[in-house]
């Protein structure tokens, strides 16, 4: 019964979001502050209808009820509790509603935050975020319902896909949905600004952490993503560029892309028309890569005329192209730059060159992303492109990006002298020339040689940046030096935030570098006791081990990994396998991993033989893998330290609302 | 389902539905006329604008002393962007005795300054702040040496008690813009 209640609910909160977009668009026009205020309220009431219902299918999940067809094929009786709550992403229905849940919850807080300072854009941005909402309410209404039943009562569920049930599984797609869905927010800021001609630099600053926040979730789920692959999928790689690991990149990269040019638009007040579209082509990639997901297109066009919800995108998707294009097209005079960019040798060329390269890659992938299907229709056979064409393609765009990434922060805007040029390039070049003398020692390949060199490019450009800074601030205001680096990151957080999450990637690229070029691998069948050598390890098999789990058997081969010069043992690895007894005929690996800094040694499981007497393993010595995490994680600090508000802006905002309003009067609006 | 099952769910789906929408519509249902949006943004865009000005003045000044730009180009550059502050000043002083609030705050500081004339204390007492840049950027370089002086007197910052010149519209300490004084008041 309550699940019906689930179901009325979403067609309530449906029709409500349509009503939303409708007082949010008319308000708007009109100026009527009862019609705007409805249109806020429209909003926190769909807010709380959708959460209603996600708490409905929650507890569907968690109380076993079967009868509901989403539950019955995601979730098993034995299944730990962990996993149920998971599951609500689990499948196609559960994670509509729950990036549903996740719009909604952006839509509250962005609308209470700014409900004040933007009077203007709020019933637009209100309207546009609604109607975002009513797409996927129409999705879950029509064709994806998660509170469909079976009929019956099914004694027992299916089971969660068994590659799902991981750790990093159930936090990567809360992390990706955070970052994806709230790119909603800047592109509804774009539109609102579009609609109501306010095109000056307003909806720039508002949406700048607004870009900031999903863009680190965004990055954070990526990454997680990769770890999900690295320990979960069991072929000694992070990245395979396959469609679903692009659809989540493609949105990253003209998001970093749009992260960067704001910055030129608020210094220079140029690049307005390109902002606007790279912020709409981030949302329309988002809206993508739900869709390639969610639709199976990319799997087979066959697959997509069997899809419920591929229609509904497909018509969501062009409504959005047509509609943007058509408003972009009318406001293209009040879309004028400011003034011109003055030299090439500047800050803002820099990152006008980045935006270039950006968008190359995106197209780039966007094209092999795609190009199976192409070759489908048009040829009638499947031609995939694999990892070679994005690695050959996008490898070389990618040493550009660090190149400028390392260049841009040394250029001053709008010039740079030759004097300065060289007082400011001279150390990261010699930094750069010192890894690659380095590098070249390790092996005589020139690619990776000289992807090292430009990462040591970046990382001496951001020490210099940091220890000038720190210098400049002691001398100015006689502040030691945690003092002064404390100082950096509170009156310039943006800059020096931005300098970490550069770091940040840099110790990423280490590791894409490491696993590109210098990884090792063997494939090997031990008998018991046996060993077997690789990359100055030795591993020593051990015999098998069973054990039982509340939902699976695990098969663990035990090997013990000795350092071959020293004959130390270092530790032994749990290469495993998972059986599942709802899906035995798909069991799942657990890497045996010992992680250092300097590489990772990773041994799979493949097989066995004649009870465990034989096993056959396949080993990878993966170098620099650790650094990738790392990363992640600096990422995460930078980007935290970017979106902080500075001292002065915090009270200026405070100030801003109460010298326009008097106190107290914005809250009787 | 049984009959008594449907009629629950029904009536539990209207209520919740039913309470949402209300919700959502209420505020169409208030009696009286609708105001108008308020039209501030020309002042928060002004705002912000000002602000990012100030914040480039800021960041030009740390690219200078960091090596970044030759002195040439911060000499131009910045006397460029203290240009454009300014002007965005002024617009911002022009536009904020607007606001009702403001005005009151602008009576209590011109109350104040008679007090100050009429008993030479050389010392204000700092009332309300109308506004303060944490940026400080001394600005009083650029404004022009008019001998239009309103009268032979001391002028203090609201905010700091500095001394402030005479044709200043702006502390030369703090940023804080200074209210001019009424010559007829004066006369």
């Amino acid at each position: 019964m309550i699940f019906n209640v689930g179901y009325l609910i979403l067609i309530t909160a449906m029709l409500l979001t349509a009503f939303g977009v409708v007082v949010g668009f008319w308000g708007g026009q009109t100026r009527n502050a009862k019609l705007a205020a409805s249109s806020f309220n429209a909003l926190y009431a769909t807010a709380v209808l959708v959460a209603i219902a996600s708490i409905i299918l929650w507890y569907g999940l968690l109380t076993d009820q079967f009868q509901l067809t989403y539950v019955w094929n995601h979730s098993e009786r034995a299944l730990p509790l962990f996993y149920k709550f998971a599951a609500l992403w689990g499948g196609q229905a559960g994670s509509l509603l729950f990036w549903t849940l996740i719009l909604s919850v952006y839509s509250v807080i962005v609308a209470v935050g700014n409900r004040e300072q933007h009077q203007r854009l709020m019933p637009y941005v209100n309207a546009v975020l609604m109607g975002t909402t009513f797409f996927f309410l129409t999705l879950l209404v029509f064709a994806a319902n998660p509170f469909a039943q079976v009929g019956f009562l099914p004694p027992d569920g299916r089971g969660l896909n068994p590659l799902l049930q991981n750790y990093w599984m159930v936090i990567h797609p809360v992390m990706l949905y955070l970052g994806y869905v709230g790119m909603s927010v800047p592109f509804a800021f774009a539109v609102a600004a579009l609609i109501s001609k306010k095109l000056d630099n307003e909806w720039v600053r508002s949406v700048r952490r607004w870009t900031l926040i999903p863009w680190m979730f965004l990055s954070v789920g990526i990454i997680m993503g990769s770890q999900w692959a690295y320990m979960e999928l069991g072929w000694g790689g992070y990245w395979a560029w396959d469609p679903v690991e692009n659809a989540s990149f493609l949105p990253w990269l003209t998001g970093t892309a749009f992260l960067h040019s704001v910055i030129i638009q608020e210094q220079r007040g140029i690049l307005k028309i390109w902002n606007i579209i790279l912020i709409w082509l981030t949302y329309f990639l988002v809206i993508l890569g739900t869709f390639t997901t969610r639709s199976g297109i990319i799997e087979s066009v066959h697959s997509f005329a069997r899809s419920d919800v591929g229609p509904f995108f497909l018509t969501f998707m062009v409504i959005i192209l047509f509609g943007f294009l058509v408003l972009l097209f009318k406001r293209l005079p009040l879309l004028k730059d400011d003034q011109t960019i003055d030299s090439y040798a500047s800050r803002e060329a820099a990152f006008l060159a980045n935006n270039w390269i950006f968008t190359a890659i995106a197209f780039a992938t966007l094209w092999g992303t795609f190009f199976p299907m192409f070759s489908e229709i048009f040829t009638g056979d499947r031609i995939s492109v694999a990892a070679p064409f994005f690695n050959k393609v996008n490898g070389p765009l990618f040493l550009i990006l660090f190149v400028l990434m390392g260049a841009g922060p040394l250029l001053g805007w709008r010039h740079t002298s030759v004097e300065s040029f060289r007082k400011q390039f001279t150390w990261p070049v010699a930094g750069a020339l010192v890894v690659a003398a380095g590098a070249s020692f390790i092996s005589r390949n020139i690619y990776p040689i000289i992807g090292l060199a430009a990462c040591g490019f970046v990382t001496a450009t951001i020490v210099q940046e940091y220890v000038r800074g720190i210098l400049a601030r002691r001398s100015a205001n006689n502040e030691n030096a945690v003092v002064a680096m404390g100082n950096l990151y509170r009156r310039n957080g943006r800059r020096y935030g931005g300098y970490l999450v550069h770091l940040a990637i840099v110790m990423i690229g280490v590791a894409v570098v490491g696993n590109e070029f210098y990884q090792q691998t063997t494939h090997v069948t031990l008998a018991q006791g046996e060993s077997v050598e690789i990359g100055g390890y030795e591993l020593v098999y051990t015999g098998l081990i069973s054990r039982e789990a509340s939902n699976r058997s695990e098969i663990v081969a035990p090997v013990m990994v000795y350092d071959s010069a020293s004959g130390r043992l270092l530790t032994t690895l749990q290469p495993q396998r998972n059986i599942y007894y709802k899906n035995p005929d798909a069991p799942t690996s657990e890497v045996g991993l010992r992680m250092t800094p300097v590489e990772d040694v990773y041994v799979l499981l493949n097989g066995w033989d004649s009870g465990g007497e034989i096993a056959t393993f396949t080993i990878y010595i993966n170098p620099l893998t650790l650094w990738m995490w790392l990363g992640g994680i600096v990422l995460v600090i930078g980007t935290l330290i970017a979106v902080w508000p500075h001292p002065s802006a915090r009270r200026a905002s405070e100030r801003a609302t109460e010298v326009v309003y008097g106190p107290g009067v914005g809250a009787s609006v | 389902m049984s009959d008594a099952s449907l009629w629950l769910t029904t009536l539990l789906a209207a209520i919740i539905s039913l309470l949402a929408i209300f919700y959502a519509v209420s505020p169409l249902l208030k009696p009286g006329k609708a105001t108008l949006v308020l039209d501030d943004d020309k002042f928060t865009e002004l705002l912000g604008r000002k602000d990012a000005t100030l914040q480039a003045i800021k960041d030009l000044e740390f690219d200078y002393r960091v090596g970044k730009i030759s002195h040439e180009d911060f000499q131009r550059l910045d006397q460029r962007l203290r240009r454009q502050a300014i002007s965005l000043l002024q617009q911002l002083e022009k536009m904020a005795p607007a606001t009702s609030t403001l005005d009151e705050q602008l009576e209590t500081i011109i109350a104040q300054f008679r007090k100050t004339i009429t008993t030479e204390t050389p010392v204000a007492e700092p009332v309300a702040t109308v506004r303060e840049t944490e940026m400080q950027p001394d600005i009083s370089t650029e404004s022009s040496t008019d001998a239009q002086v309103t009268a032979q007197m001391t002028r203090f910052c609201v905010t700091c008690g500095k001394p402030v010149g005479a044709e200043h519209k702006f502390c030369a300490h703090c940023g804080t813009p200074v209210a001019q004084p009424d010559p007829a008041s004066l006369a």
